[in-house]
């Protein structure tokens, strides 16, 4: 992939800056010659002279290209691809105090066959694919949440049954209702915690794994996998309300048997 | 078969509990399914286009794929003149896209030479290889297109290679009449394109006047179907020799182009299987521990079975059973949901912009379902195998005193 440049160098034309793992993939350093021709061109290809390389921003939409880029003047390109006067896009940078939105609408009512954004709605527009994959996370997620809730509730429901003679030997001793729904309850909370503080420890190796997988893989420095603060307390949250939840609908059940038929008689 | 009427009704005395049990794994084998459902989604869906194209072998600009960059084939005619005295091949078709304008409005035009294109399906009127002796360039375009210039058959049309109305866009244009309406299998969502004959864009475009973004090639397959794929020896062997005599380009049999575009969308395949593993794995726990805990609170019952008569072999076959009936129940709603579901994750992820139409991540399948519940059932019995040999040691005389007591 090859971009043009117009900035002014010392030395205008047969010059190129190397995106830095081009450089080091072809071993290119400052002052080489190397020699550039169109993909798919059988001509005989144009000698530059490497005058720097340049490490691009973590671009999150470029993952997938295996392309690496080189930037050369404007000229040099039109020379190289023999497309004249064409451009693929202007940047603008605007004066101090102009108004970005009433610029993009002016170009746009110029009607030339050209497009122009806010640097922001590119941003968006660039983002629209992370977005839906991150619904797709989200449902995921959600489905996940259900499974561990209804493993969850199988598991207090169990043991529950298993501790129904000692609950119902509190109940005979005089213990209120009350007091028996908090330590079940306290009892479902505490164990959906500790699964989600096992979870969360887990998280945070799995995402160190998926992040030096993936930085390899797509040979970049982005950030794949990040849990944070927000995510954590999501984490105890959700299992807070799972528990609650659980502890209460085992505590109803429990309550629903008569002493006799919890104590096995 | 006694120990499986013994441990279905074990299963259904816990009614609350085995609802939520079998609701976990419900989800967990849905989960499954639906995950192999993606992993082998994207490649029916590329499968399916790569066919319907009609074209086992396509040539590139080195190293790029069709469309993908706007690198050209500069001497397209000796690319097919190769392919011409090659026995293999039944027939080429050149293309070339660029960016046309019909007054300011831009199209997506693709210039195509070549006979019996397979490329697109005409749906109304003529396709431009039929249009008799034509007076003007003709044209076929989409309903996007269609729509977006308000034009039909029969209607005539001026493009040009840059957009009217600038200082600087004085360049030759062309008028072109619409010869047909047209479907094409791998249009973006929204997307205008018209096809006209591969001189027609060469000419409005600046640059050599033989170049083509890539070159699709038919081999002969020597069946009676016309788009039938010929063999991959042959697909592999016409793409290497186009590659050996010309190493500025790329030439792809239909599995190599299968790779290269799967590997753009690796990171679903990998996601796939991460969570298949995790479901597999959340179905072997569930299992586990519900037996486990279930064989605990019952050592009274099974050591009273034991005491009358049931062989340790019974017993264990009767935990293995309890399984097997948690796993019938959640694979049968898991099957149900997984299906569901799939429609409902492929409606999510076929929102993402630049996909073609058509292209789908899951495609409900019931081979997907069938090996979900096989490999779910197989994890389930495995994890049950633990319970059911502590099931069968359970001291008899000690179990029985310590209950009654």
């Amino acid at each position: 992939m090859l971009f043009a440049f117009t900035i002014a160098l010392p030395e205008q034309g047969g010059r190129v800056i190397l995106e830095d793992r081009l450089a080091s993939a072809l071993v290119l350093a400052p002052g080489d010659t190397v020699e550039i021709r169109m993909t798919g061109d059988n001509r005989d290809a144009t000698a530059f002279v490497v005058a720097g390389t340049h490490t691009p921003p973590p671009d999150p939409a470029g993952i997938s290209r295996s392309s690496r880029t080189v930037w050369m003047s404007l000229p040099d390109l039109e020379d190289l691809s023999g497309r004249h006067d064409r451009v693929s896009r202007f940047v603008l940078a605007l004066a101090p105090g102009a108004n970005a939105d009433s610029t993009v609408t002016a170009l746009n009512q110029m009607e030339m066959g050209f497009r122009a954004y806010h640097a922001t709605d590119v941003a968006a527009r660039s983002s629209e694919t992370f977005v839906v994959i991150s619904n797709f996370h989200k449902a995921i997620s959600f489905l996940s949440i259900m499974a561990g809730s209804a493993f969850l509730a199988a598991i207090v429901l169990l043991q529950v049954q298993e501790l129904r003679k000692s609950l119902g030997v509190l109940r005979v001793l005089g213990f209120s209702r009350r007091r028996i729904y908090v330590s079940v309850v306290g009892e479902t909370v505490l164990l959906a915690n500790t699964g989600a503080a096992i979870g969360v420890a887990l998280a945070l190796v799995v995402s160190r794994g998926v992040n030096m997988y993936y930085r390899r893989y797509f040979d970049t420095d982005l950030v794949f996998s990040a849990v944070t603060g927000m995510h954590v307390a999501l984490a105890f949250g959700i299992a807070t309300l799972v528990g609650l939840l659980v502890g209460s609908l085992a505590t109803a059940y429990l309550f629903r048997l008569q002493v006799n038929e919890v104590l096995g008689r | 078969m006694m120990m499986m009427r013994i441990a279905l009704r074990n299963v259904l005395r816990h009614r609350l509990r085995t609802t939520f049990s079998v609701a976990a794994l419900a989800i967990a084998v849905a989960l499954l399914a639906d995950m192999l459902m993606l992993s082998t989604g994207m490649e029916k869906t590329f499968n399916r286009v790569l066919s319907s194209v009609g074209y086992e072998v396509r040539v590139c600009p080195r190293g790029t794929l069709p469309f993908a960059t706007e690198a050209v084939i500069t001497e397209s005619a000796r690319v097919t003149d190769r392919l011409a005295r090659d026995a293999r091949v039944a027939r080429v078709l050149r293309v070339l896209g660029t960016t046309l304008y019909a007054d300011s409005v831009p199209v997506f035009a693709m210039g195509a030479s070549g006979e019996d294109q397979s490329l697109y399906r005409v749906v109304e009127g003529v396709d431009i290889s039929r249009v008799p002796v034509p007076e003007q360039t003709p044209l076929v375009m989409n309903r996007n297109a269609a729509a977006a210039l308000g034009a039909g058959v029969g209607d005539t049309l001026s493009l040009t290679a840059t957009p009217p109305g600038a200082t600087m866009a004085f360049s030759d244009g062309a008028i072109v009449v619409v010869s047909g309406i047209i479907d094409i299998a791998f249009d973006l969502p929204g997307q205008r394109t018209v096809v006209m004959p591969l001189d027609a864009v060469q000419r409005l475009r600046p640059e050599s006047r033989d170049a083509v973004s890539f070159v699709l090639v038919k081999l002969h397959a020597g069946g009676d179907d016309p788009l039938a794929p010929a063999g991959v020896d042959d697909q592999r062997a016409v793409a290497a020799g186009i590659e050996a005599d010309f190493p500025e380009l790329s030439a792809y049999s239909m599995d190599t182009l299968m790779l290269a575009l799967e590997r753009q969308l690796a990171y679903f395949k990998q996601f796939a299987t991460i969570l298949s593993t995790i479901s597999l794995f959340i179905t072997f726990l569930l299992i586990a521990v519900l037996l486990a805990i279930g064989v605990g609170e019952r050592r009274g019952e099974i050591a009273a079975l034991r005491s009358m008569g049931f062989a340790r072999r019974s017993i264990q076959w009767m935990i293995v059973a309890e399984s097997v009936v948690l796993l019938a129940m959640g694979a049968a709603i898991g099957a149900v949901l997984g299906w569901f579901l799939a429609g409902y994750l492929d409606g999510i992820l076929t929102r993402s912009p630049s996909l073609p139409d058509g292209y789908r991540f899951f495609i409900p399948a019931p081979r997907e379902i069938i090996l979900a519940v096989l490999i779910s059932g197989a994890a389930g019995v495995v994890a049950a195998l633990l319970p059911a040999v502590q099931a069968a040691r359970v001291d008899i005389p000690r179990t029985l005193h310590e209950e009654v007591v």
